[in-house]
């Protein structure tokens, strides 16, 4: 049978998972995007400003691992190919809103969106 | 032992084999069934000798060398805590709550370990939904440990 102590632990576990999503959607999460962020093996790879971005444009990323190849368009970005198996990060599809993240494990590459976020504040460090 | 790890380690390949991933670290964990059993039938420290080397040698045959940090922290994080859970609150907890602990907060040491490796504190974004896939799975795999676990339990001798 399913406890009582067993509904406690998963409806703590759901509580604390809305509560960090609404604080993560509002502390980082945005509509408004302005540039892109790439990021490998926790250093910074290339950036660009959306401003700029006037036709799709096509990045290979090199890493230790092997290769991302990540297509920006005017509004968004989005893996294309990678040379890891999984795969996720393909899957992943387009992001366009800031705060959102396209991050491929097995190649440590991490892209993200930048922008206000819904508190307008611009950058939000840990 | 070697046939825990061994029923871990083919767990872990088939899931890898067959099931599709929605999400980024969402696993059905199929191999957490062994961790849960193996905590009732042979307590805490055998369970994690089990699951360490079943996180290292499945890991080595599925998912390369890069996940085996994240596999390793997930197995350790997760049996430690089960054992916990079960030392200290079972049967007010039952074997779908201990699992559904272990399940999440091995979600939740792979994300420390994704920040560590990525140094970067907004892989965080993806906890609420690996903490929501934790509670699904760790659901799913507490019910089938139940079955089977029962199972196990009720012939002892013959182990």
């Amino acid at each position: 049978m399913i406890t009582k102590w067993d509904k406690a632990v998963i409806v703590l576990v759901l509580m604390i998972a809305l509560l960090s999503y609404i604080i993560f959607s509002y502390a980082i999460f945005g509509e408004h995007a302005e540039g892109i962020e790439i990021f490998v093996d926790g250093k910074e790879y290339a950036s660009y400003s959306f401003a700029d971005i006037t036709e799709d444009k096509i990045l290979r990323i090199e890493t230790e691992q092997g290769f991302n190849i990540l297509k920006i368009t005017e509004k968004g970005a989005l893996m294309t190919n990678a040379s890891c198996p999984d795969k996720i990060d393909v899957k992943s599809g387009e992001i366009s809103k800031s705060g959102q993240m396209i991050i491929c494990i097995p190649n440590k590459v991490l892209v993200r969106i930048t922008g206000k976020n819904k508190l307008n504040v611009d950058k939000v460090t840990y | 032992m070697s046939i825990f790890v061994s029923l871990g380690i083919i767990l872990q390949y088939v899931e890898n084999t067959i099931l599709f991933t929605p999400v980024p670290g969402g696993k059905l964990g199929l191999s957490n069934i062994v961790s849960v059993i193996n905590i009732f039938l042979f307590g805490g420290p055998n369970a994690l000798v089990v699951s360490m080397l079943r996180a290292f040698l499945g890991t080595m045959l599925t998912g390369g060398v890069s996940a085996l940090p994240y596999s390793l922290a997930g197995a350790f994080v997760s049996t430690i805590s089960m054992w916990g859970a079960k030392h200290f609150f079972y049967p007010g907890l039952s074997m779908v709550g201990i699992s559904v602990i272990g399940a999440c907060l091995h979600n939740v040491s792979q994300i420390f370990v994704a920040s560590i490796v990525f140094s970067s504190g907004y892989i965080f974004s993806y906890m609420p939904i690996l903490l929501v896939v934790g509670v699904i799975c760790g659901f799913v795999t507490g019910v089938f440990a139940r079955i089977f676990g029962n199972r196990f339990l009720k012939r002892k001798d013959i182990l």
